[in-house]
């Protein structure tokens, strides 16, 4: 009991941070993917009528709600954490209190997968208007999806950003783990277009498998048993592998 | 009598360096502890062992009855630390500051309130709780930080130079506080680089250097036993005559220990002064400057 209190304190004091800087963490992590889908939604979709057997538009939502999820939640688990462990030193201060390095973890976690909701739900909303959305409970469904993806994204950059010790280590993160998400795993192009190589590589990256389930879930397409037992068991596993791994990074390097 | 906290043979190595090499001390129940010494001596990386925000290398350590490996939240939540460096969270006011770390203790809302107001006066910032950190002066920030550690109201109070960058009337604040702290039972120790400030508030001071515990005792007792009672602060050079008597060159002028009034006659101009624990210190750690290991 007084294990999960511990947890949801860490939580709740990062959602009254993320409060407190609402306007330049709106603007960053939302404006942003609702530009990039109007340009996509307008440009790509004067080119493209339909992309994987459905209307561009609906194919470009579920992309753009996870991406945007992955962004927001990509730089607070690289320089959110940083700032938070070296340089405001709120983990020290989370550790003079009974709180110990799992509970932070696992607040951290959590918030991270109210950060991967907010923006999917901003652009989800934005689509829908523009008929971009084929279920209002497969949207939800989504969500849940794109939080646990949130919690996987976030685990494997902090499982690696808690054990450097200057900032700019993490600044290979952008153009080797976020853009190749990005471009190549589906978001608003087919994988399929992609030489064969490509493809394979895209498998390991959560984007894809992420992409896999959201995408039938909110266009109300079926969803094969198959992809849904192999997408949802690399989300859930790689989750599980790394918040260990963070944990263990964040107590070396807090208490050693 | 009970020790709220036990050291005994701490060591702590970082990679190679050693930080602290055997510090072996005692804080009794109630009582408040200074622990003294040069820059890089060890206090900081000591408290942190304390607080369990390191792990000491070897030694056993005994926090309020427990073991290291038995401290658990029960044990923690009766523990309020001062860091060195202030981690106040920036971006939220004096008041949020307060309640989150009040929840991370899994303190009710209601008690969490009544404390803050309670120590807010405490620390006579009680008009500045809408305010956010970062519009804080640093001595401010400092009185919070000391506020914030008493917000779950802690019988154990850990203090890592609570009063640098404070002005005078705040630093006289603090030590009437702290006093008061010691009246209500609670354990208090602290590090400082003032000796006027230990002097004052402390019934024990452990004088470490280089990692090691060079000399314990109370004020009296560390003076008494380590220097001479009298001391003249004249100008340099040393006059002619006073070479037996132990002297320190303080850079502008030179200090002449003695256990009489003897070397009055044949100084000039001069101060004198009954020995401190200022004396202590620099006997016991050297005069010159601690640039680095
Ligand atoms: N995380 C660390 N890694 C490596 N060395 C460290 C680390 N923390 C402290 N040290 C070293 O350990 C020694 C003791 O440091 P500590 O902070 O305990 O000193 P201190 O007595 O508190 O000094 P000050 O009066 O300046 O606060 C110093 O030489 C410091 O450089
Ligand atoms: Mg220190």
């Amino acid at each position: 009991m007084l294990y999960l209190q511990g947890i949801l304190a860490v939580t709740k004091r990062h959602l009254l941070v993320w409060k407190a800087m609402f306007f330049s963490s709106f603007a960053l992590y939302t404006l942003e993917p609702l530009l990039v889908l109007f340009a996509f939604g307008f440009g790509l979709g004067q080119a493209f009528e339909t992309m994987g057997g459905l209307p561009y538009i609906q194919y470009v939502v579920p992309g753009m709600m996870i991406s945007a999820a992955m962004y927001a939640v990509a730089f607070d688990a690289a320089y959110g954490s940083f700032l938070r462990r070296v340089f405001q030193k709120t983990y020290d201060a989370m550790l003079a209190s009974p709180l110990n390095v799992q509970q932070i973890t696992f607040g951290e976690i959590l918030y991270a997968m109210i950060r991967a909701m907010f923006p999917a739900s901003i652009v989800c909303a934005v689509g829908a208007y523009f008929g971009g959305v084929g279920s209002i409970i497969g949207v939800l469904i989504a969500l849940a999806v794109i939080a646990l993806t949130g919690a996987c994204i976030f685990t494997m950059i902090l499982s690696y950003a808690s054990r450097i010790k200057l900032l700019n280590r993490i600044d290979f993160m952008m153009p080797m783990f976020l853009t190749p998400q990005f471009l190549f795993c589906g978001v608003f192009i087919e994988r399929s277009m992609f030489p064969d190589w490509v493809q394979a590589l895209a498998q390991i990256f959560p984007l894809t498998h992420a992409i896999n389930l959201i995408r039938p879930l909110v266009s109300n397409q079926s969803l094969s048993a198959d992809v849904l037992l192999t997408s949802l068991s690399y989300l859930i596993i790689v989750t599980a592998f790394f918040t260990f791994y963070s944990i263990r990074g964040l107590k070396k390097a807090l208490t050693e | 009598m009970n020790n709220a906290v036990k050291l005994d043979k701490i060591h702590k190595k970082f990679g190679e360096f050693e930080a602290v090499k055997e510090v072996s001390f005692s804080v009794p129940e109630g009582k408040c502890v200074s622990l003294l010494g040069p820059n890089g001596a060890g206090k900081t990386t000591s408290l942190k062992m304390i607080m369990g925000l390191l792990k000491p290398s070897s030694g056993e350590l005994e926090i309020l009855g427990a073991q290291a490996n038995e401290i658990n939240h029960h044990i923690k939540s009766r523990i309020g630390l001062v860091p060195q460096d202030d981690n106040l969270d920036p971006d939220l006011t004096v008041e949020e500051n307060l309640y989150v770390f009040g929840s991370y203790y899994g303190l009710k809302k209601e008690f969490i309130k009544e404390q803050t107001t309670k120590v807010l006066e405490f620390v006579s910032l009680a008009d500045r709780r809408k305010a956010k950190i970062s519009e804080l002066s640093g001595g401010m920030r400092r009185r919070i930080s000391f506020a914030r550690a008493l917000v779950s109201d802690p019988d154990l109070v850990i203090l890592d130079e609570p009063t640098t960058g404070l002005d005078p009337q705040a630093r006289h604040m603090l030590w009437q506080k702290v006093r008061n702290l010691k009246a209500e039972g609670k354990t208090i120790l602290l590090t400082t680089h003032y000796m006027d400030e230990a002097e004052r508030l402390s019934d024990l001071i452990v004088l470490v250097d280089h990692g090691q515990v060079i000399a314990k005792g109370s004020p009296r007792e560390l003076i008494k036993e380590h220097v001479e009672p009298h001391v003249f602060e004249a100008e340099k050079p040393l006059p002619q005559g006073l070479e037996k008597f132990r002297n320190e060159d303080i850079g502008e002028s030179v200090l002449i220990y003695s256990t009489d009034l003897s070397p009055e006659k044949k100084l000039g101009t001069f101060h004198h002064r009954p020995a401190n624990l200022e004396d202590v210190f620099l006997k016991l750690t050297g005069r010159s400057l601690r640039e680095s290991n």
